[in-house]
């Protein structure tokens, strides 16, 4: 019977369910911030080394996706959003995801370790324990707050690469971090406003869930206005120079005023149905502030790389 | 039958892509000591 079933979960499972484990679009973003990392870092890198640090990187995110998706499965398969990924569907089997997640994340640290030196392999270690235990683990099922403090396992991996490259961290690569740590929230939250109902479905506290839609529209407000000044700050510590102050304070400029029409709006309270994504006239402007963050967010850091990576840098 | 082998072929295809990731990884562990001693 056990060999039947394990069979029947393997046999679907393509090379494509073992790429969607890793969570490739997560995996995609933390490359791309820490690319802008190990190139904002004083110090010249070893293409070779450059490279493994990001596969480093790259292979911890994949890790600790898988183990958030083995944990995970039971919740992600009441919700729309998640109920096709390969282990809520039972297309990979649970232990699979488990092994698989762990054998990267170990790999991962230790590849950190030869390529990056200690403190970049301890930081990558600490970035994955902090997504798949305290993320996944303590805080998603357990505090509206889940996001707001797991948001710090996805922004850490611009420091990790600055301190793979210098060998010691400083106050850019720390802004960096607090960019991507106070964009987390309004950008979830914004998600979460015409997705609630997916989310009460599953039992996960998310704030619209257990604060309400009006409190969820003053905080993504709130997060988005403290947001502005640190994206703007790294024109003013030397990695940023006129391009990066322009796209930061005119980007800054558009998401406050995006989240003020959100807090103006009735968002969220027509209640999702229908497809997936569908969204209802009312929790437009959630929309298109869950859109324009991504699109923020990825404006930022190509900035950053344009002017670092291919010489653009002009000091403002 | 059919089923047995379809599981079959997918674990030899599995089996494979393990075993070329790892020859990757150990390239490239090669080539990171290399480039390392040539920084040295």
């Amino acid at each position: 019977m056990t060999d039947l079933t394990v069979s029947q979960s393997t046999r679907a499972a393509t090379a494509g369910d073992y790429f969607a484990l890793m969570k490739p679009r997560v995996m995609s973003l933390v490359v791309f911030t820490g690319l802008a990392g190990l190139l904002c870092a004083p110090a010249q890198v070893d293409g070779v080394i450059g490279f493994a640090i990001l596969l480093a990187i790259a292979a911890g995110a994949g890790g600790s996706g898988a183990l958030n998706m083995w944990y995970d499965s039971d919740i992600d398969a009441k919700m729309k959003r998640t109920a096709s990924r390969p282990v809520a569907a039972g297309r990979i089997l649970r232990e699979e995801a488990l092994a698989l997640g762990l054998t990267m994340s170990v790999l991962s640290v230790l590849l950190m370790l030869l390529a990056g030196g200690v403190m970049a392999a301890l930081l990558l270690a600490f970035t994955i324990w902090f997504y798949a235990v305290v993320y996944t683990m303590m805080l998603k099922r357990s505090t509206p707050e889940n996001i707001v403090v797991g948001g710090l396992a996805g922004a850490l991996p611009p420091a990790v690469a600055w301190a793979a490259v210098t060998g010691s961290l400083s106050v850019a690569p720390l802004l960096l971090v607090l960019i991507i740590f106070l964009w987390t929230p309004p950008h979830f939250w914004a998600l979460a406003l015409y997705q609630r109902a997916d989310y009460a479905a599953a039992g996960v506290p998310m704030l619209p869930v257990t604060h309400g839609l009006r409190e969820t529209r003053r905080r993504i407000l709130a997060y988005s206005v403290l947001l502005a000044p640190a994206a703007i700050a790294p024109a003013f510590v030397g990695i940023g120079g006129v391009v990066y102050a322009a796209i930061s304070s005119l980007g800054a400029i558009a998401f406050v005023a995006l989240a003020w029409r959100v807090w103006r709006s009735r968002a969220g309270e027509e209640g999702a149905s229908g497809p997936l994504y569908s969204v209802g006239q009312g929790d437009r402007t959630a929309r298109d502030l869950f859109a324009f963050s991504i699109l923020y967010l990825a404006a930022l850091f190509a900035a950053l790389i344009a002017e670092q990576g291919l010489g653009l840098y002009r000091a403002i | 039958m059919a089923e047995q082998t379809e599981f079959e072929k997918a674990r030899k295809k599995r089996n494979t892509v393990i075993a070329l990731a790892l020859v990757g990884f150990m390239l490239l562990v090669f080539l990171i000591t290399l480039a390392k001693m040539g920084m040295n």
